[in-house]
């Protein structure tokens, strides 16, 4: 990412601090008076980060002198810049760092606020209202990073002296390295999926050995330290993130203390998979991704045994293992700071993610388990509908482009400002589905361009929490029904492979007897230039309407 | 300890090249170690050799045998 930063003091560009943050983007510093101003040509920054040190902006002399007047002046102003810099460049990430570390004489405040409290109090409220209403600002409390190492260490005044550098260099790594999380949290979706094992992990002890009698859990010491763990782990599913157990042991053992142990937090409710056996537990994670339909690189994996941890860790690249302290006291604290979960907002979906996954467990058990296929998808009374984009939901069809990966032919990320423009002249229609298992909401998304004599498909994405419903099948229908509809002979796909929906992608290519075509004969049959997509590995795709699409017996009333 | 000391200074500009390692230079004798990297580099000298330099040390230490110097005396401590 190409990023700027803007600071009222001088950050040390060139130190060895900025490490963290130089490696996998492009940094470029501002000179730090007139931060506000808009230099030439910086639309090629895609995020601007501000370094606020209130002691740099608010002179605190004057503020004591006039009183709150000229305190709150300083500050609307800076509130004002921020939401005109953020309205205006929309397609633009904001950081808005704060420091208002202050001398303080503790004796001092004993009865009265400090003056430097109020005004940080009012700043943050100010920015927090803005950061809920924008997207693209996002808020990073600097003294709270830095209480956690001392205030103390992360400030230098010699430093201030010398450059006009109020940090230590400790201090500035500490926010190159949070800034660094940030702007990858913010580029890449977080982790869904947490391993873990059963066995000193869960609880002290070896189940199979020790018996559920023996196992240390909820007792004092170790067997409260395993209990906190288990509520840290609660707190994560309750947050979206779904739990499975990989574990070598009998399955009967674990599921036994899970509904029997008196001080087991987690329940068999809130686990999503069992991968209890036998088997090496790198094999166990793969099958995992593919029943979830969730990408490895989603997973992260918990386990106290180095042996296999290593083992995970060479054998699957793409799943996070992490490093647990040496100390179980630490774990839970160590889990809930493990940034690959933290969420900006916790929607309702999130409350009922593991429900949704486990009701998907049953239904492509009952699938794979029942004689003929499509006889058990008639049976389950499966409800489709096409809705167009509205306002009510078209947030839920731009959330659909930014995390939908695997059914999705070119992985277009769509905002809602970029839908309501492509609405002008497209034709965007959204899948809803329901079923015995209930009311999967909206599952699809499909963005379609009438040319001369074909029509495009510029966009068409299905959530995977529904596949194996061929439910593609029956999008596809509907499209053919628009083209015939409006007298198109043919219908263009445009496919973007990538490592995450080459599979999906080219099974629904094939089984449907997608044929490919090269971008001059497009052209031949539109008898124009269309402006085609040029981006390298981008492949052409063509159905004619005349063409019988199969499965359809599932959706027939 | 000129050759370890020059080597920091070597990190902070790749474009930094030392042909003598025990020659005593100073900040402004070769290109690209100027007053702003060379308080750079005074502060990569504290971060690797753990010690802290002040105020007065950091605006008056221009020299490679200045540093080693002051390194030598805070190792006493």
């Amino acid at each position: 990412m190409k990023i700027e930063i803007k600071s009222t003091s001088y950050l040390l560009p060139s130190n060895t601090s900025w490490n963290s943050l130089k490696k996998n983007n492009k940094l470029i510093f501002s000179k730090y008076n007139n931060i506000f101003s808009n230099p030439k040509f910086n639309d090629k920054i895609q995020c601007e980060i501000f370094v606020l040190f209130l002691k740099d902006i608010i002179d605190y002399y004057k503020v004591l002198k006039n009183g709150i007047k000229d305190k709150n002046k300083k500050i609307q102003l800076i509130i004002k810049l921020i939401k005109e810099k953020i309205s205006i460049y929309k397609k633009k990430n904001f950081i808005i760092s704060i420091s208002s570390y202050y001398y303080l004489n503790h004796l001092n405040s004993s009865k009265n606020k400090p003056l430097e409290k109020e005004i940080e109090v009012f700043l943050y409220k100010e920015l927090y209202n803005l950061s809920r209403k924008h997207a693209n600002l996002y808020i990073l409390n600097i003294d709270d990073l830095f209480s956690f190492h001392g205030l103390k260490n992360c400030f230098d005044e010699r430093n201030y002296f010398l450059f006009r550098c109020r940090l230590s260099t400790l201090g500035l790594k500490l926010i190159s390295d949070k800034l660094s999380e940030l702007i990858f949290r913010i580029n890449n979706t977080n982790k869904k999926v947490l391993l873990l094992d059963c066995d000193n992990t869960l609880w002290g002890g070896v189940i199979g050995e020790d018996g559920i009698e023996k196992i240390q859990l909820g007792q004092d010491g170790v067997g409260l330290a395993y209990m906190e763990f288990q509520k840290a782990i609660k707190k994560i599913q309750e947050s979206g993130i779904i739990l499975a157990l990989v574990s070598k042991n009998n399955n009967d053992d674990v599921i036994n203390v899970l509904e029997k142990h008196k001080s087991m937090i987690l329940k068999k409710k809130d686990i999503t998979a069992f991968k209890i056996n036998w088997n090496e537990k790198s094999q166990n994670i793969r099958q995992l991704s593919k029943d979830l339909f969730l990408g490895l690189d989603s997973f992260v994996f918990w386990d106290d045994n180095p042996i296999e941890r290593n083992k995970v860790r060479n054998e699957i690249g793409d799943v996070e293992v992490i490093e647990p302290k040496k100390d179980i006291s630490y774990w839970s604290k160590q889990l809930l700071e493990y940034s690959g979960f933290s969420k900006f907002q916790i929607t309702k979906e999130d409350y009922v993610k593991t429900k949704q996954y486990k009701s998907r467990g049953i239904f492509l058990e009952k699938k794979k388990s029942s004689k003929n296929e499509i006889a058990y998808l008639k049976k389950i009374k499966i409800k489709t509908k096409l809705i167009s984009v509205e306002n009510d939901n078209i947030g839920r069809a731009s959330q659909l482009t930014e995390k939908t990966n695997q059914f999705n032919f070119n992985t277009k990320r769509y905002k809602i400002a970029d839908i309501k423009r492509l609405k002008k002249n497209h034709l965007c229609f959204l899948v809803k589905l329901s079923d015995i298992y209930g009311d999967h909401g909206i599952v699809g998304f499909f963005i379609l361009k009438k040319n001369k004599e074909t029509l495009l498909v510029d966009l068409f994405l299905m959530s995977c929490r529904i596949m194996g419903r061929y439910l593609e099948n029956w999008i596809l229908n509907e499209i053919k029904k628009i083209a015939i509809n409006n007298k198109k002979k043919n219908i263009l796909f445009e496919f973007i492979p990538t490592k995450k929906n080459k599979e999906l992608i080219n099974n629904f290519i094939k089984s449907n007897n997608l044929k490919k075509i090269k971008k001059k004969n497009i052209e031949k049959i539109e008898k124009q230039n269309l402006k085609l997509e040029n981006k390298f590995k981008t492949e052409y795709y063509i159905l004619n309407t005349k063409q019988k699409i199969t499965n359809l017996e599932i959706y027939e009333k | 300890m000129k050759k370890k000391i020059y080597k920091i200074l070597e990190n902070i500009d790749k474009r930094i090249k030392i042909k003598n390692y025990s020659k005593n230079l100073e900040v402004g004798q070769i290109k690209y170690w100027d007053s702003l990297s060379h308080l750079n580099f005074l502060i990569s000298i504290e971060e690797k050799f753990k010690i802290k330099f002040t105020i007065d040390e950091m605006t008056n230490i221009k020299s490679i045998d200045e540093i080693e110097k002051a390194l030598k005396k805070k190792e006493k401590k």
